[in-house]
């Protein structure tokens, strides 16, 4: 009789611990399957980790579409050693000849800080008039204006573009313009054009997962639009780099690294 | 009488003017400036207290072309020898980026939410966190650019304590100096509908030996951050500006031609830190 009790607390002990509760309690991420819990579909409040997607993580994706001269030209001259096969060019093992402006710690910019490998994740926190959408590296955010202003044609670039964005059902649907085009679109240098438009659609699936897809127009820079591979963001307690319930500071500095800007 | 009646009058109408329009005591949000007051000095105040040995130490190494007579010492003509560490743009810190100008008064935007006030800054374009969730400051945190924040309302100032700062940045253009040991308490209160007043007290007993209570500085609202371009986003229904801050990210490769370019004495710009590299 004792042995049963003592049984059915061990049981109950593992099935808690294995429970999302349990497991949110001790700081770890919640599974990947799916699960029941009701949820906002227009609720994206919350730390989301990247995690192991359909797709690619460190790009827009794999079926990255034919470049035109211009584009080509341009990716032509990337210097990294980061190998993407198919996506990549200028694979080089020399450091003196890299040329990723990360490396002297320009930003990385949008969308390359999405899928930036370390660290992966943002926060986005929904307000009256826009979306915020935060990032560890660099400490920076993205503006998402809900509000109903439009884009202007005539922005003066940045790294991190103009976005608005509205619902389409359950659907958050992203529009972004007025990039700089010295940022690369993912380590291993696919280029894009200050002409590049961007297109997320962010799907909130169930309670613990977010799905992006994006596009990328650039005619400018590719023959055709960059469908990307759809990305599977998980919910997070924390930030997976935080002892704490906040994104951590991971800001580049030039003085610290010390890497001769090599973009000539 | 008649003299009384018109003071009145004048007395009533300057009361309703300041303070005519409704609003949320508890809400900051909104863009705001620093008022021309405000910046002078562009430090928390020029009644710096007198510095530690280690203080001094550390002030007396900055080399700066900016001379001030309360909080600078012998400004350095040659730019070649200053070390200000944003010229090669390390992160301005805080609370430097409140005074950051560029050309321009330096502007910024607050979002208050149910557990925090959020800080943006166009210096950098970084965010601060000034959590009012009720969690504690960390107890050993790892230094960081921006510290950690936590806030609390105490009737109608919000009142944040910040620590965990990296002795790397300066408080000011001047070189005013601090450790790892720096806490700030942030306080804010809004005056009226557009002004918001802010205090800084800093205590750094590694640095200063007492306290270092700063001027109350008066905030301005604005629609709209005046850095970024005119009409940029067009106007709301009701014809204000849509609002939005200048994004003033400072890029070392940027800065070596930068300072090429304004080198008066035409030495090819070096800065000191390429010196050591």
């Amino acid at each position: 009789m004792r042995n049963c009790f003592i049984g059915s607390i061990a049981v109950l002990i593992a099935m808690w611990a294995s429970s999302p509760v349990g497991l949110a309690q001790a700081g770890a991420p919640r599974p990947l399957t799916a699960t029941a819990t009701a949820f906002d579909p227009h609720d994206l409040s919350g730390y989301w980790d990247l995690r192991a997607s359909p797709g690619t993580l460190n790009t827009v994706g794999k079926n990255r579409p034919p470049m035109t001269a211009w584009g080509k030209d341009k990716f032509s001259k990337v210097r990294t050693d980061h190998d993407g096969k198919q996506l990549s060019a200028g694979v080089s093992r020399d450091r003196q000849t890299w040329n990723d402006p990360v490396l002297w710690c320009d930003p990385p910019g949008f969308p390359r800080i999405v899928s930036l490998p370390t660290p992966p994740g943002m926060r986005f926190v929904q307000t009256g008039d826009e979306v915020l959408q935060f990032f560890e590296y660099g400490r920076t955010w993205r503006d998402i204006w809900t509000d109903g202003r439009k884009l202007s044609e005539d922005a003066e670039p940045r790294w991190y573009g103009y976005s608005t964005g509205k619902w389409e059902g359950n659907t958050f649907v992203v529009t972004s313009t007025g990039f700089m085009d010295t940022s690369w679109l993912d380590e291993y240098g696919s280029p894009h054009s200050d002409e590049t438009r961007i297109e997320e659609r962010y799907r909130r699936v169930d309670r613990d997962h977010l799905e992006l897809i994006m596009t990328v127009y650039d005619s400018k820079a590719y023959t055709a639009p960059w469908v990307g591979d759809p990305k599977t963001f998980v919910l997070v307690d924390r930030a997976p780099r935080s002892n704490r319930n906040d994104l951590g500071e991971d800001i580049c500095v030039w003085s610290e690294t010390g890497f001769k800007p090599n973009n000539k | 009488m008649r003299n009384r009646f018109i003071v009145w009058i004048v007395v009533v109408a300057a009361t309703l003017a300041f303070s005519s329009v409704s609003f949320a005591q508890h809400d900051l949000s909104g863009y705001w400036v620093m008022s021309a007051d405000g910046r002078r000095p562009a430090s928390l105040s020029t009644n710096r207290p007198p510095f530690t040995p280690a203080g001094q130490a550390k002030f007396l190494a900055t080399v700066t072309g900016f001379g001030n007579r309360e909080l600078g010492h012998a400004a350095d003509p040659k730019q070649e020898n200053w070390n200000d560490p944003i010229l090669w743009c390390d992160p301005s810190g805080f609370p430097r980026t409140l005074w950051f100008t560029a050309g321009g008064m330096g502007n910024y935007r607050f979002v208050q939410t149910p557990t925090q006030l959020l800080q943006f800054f166009e210096r950098d374009h970084i965010y601060r966190d000034l959590w009012s969730d009720g969690r504690p400051l960390p107890n050993d945190p790892k230094p960081r650019w921006f510290g950690y924040s936590t806030g609390k309302w105490e009737g109608d100032t919000f009142v944040v304590t910040s620590a965990g700062f990296n002795g790397s940045t300066w408080i000011d253009q001047f070189g005013s100096p601090h450790s790892e040991q720096m806490r700030l308490e942030e306080r804010y209160r809004l005056v009226d509908a557009n002004h918001l007043e802010m205090q800084f007290i800093l205590t750094d007993p590694k640095t200063y030996t007492a306290p270092w209570v700063g001027d109350k500085k008066i905030l301005n609202r604005v629609n709209t951050s005046d850095r970024v371009q005119p009409g940029l986003w067009g106007s709301k229904p009701d014809g204000k500006p849509y609002g939005d801050i200048r994004e003033d990210l400072c890029l070392y490769s940027e800065q070596e031609s930068f300072f090429i370019r304004i080198d008066a004495e035409g030495n090819k710009g070096l800065l000191s830190i390429q010196k050591k590299k």
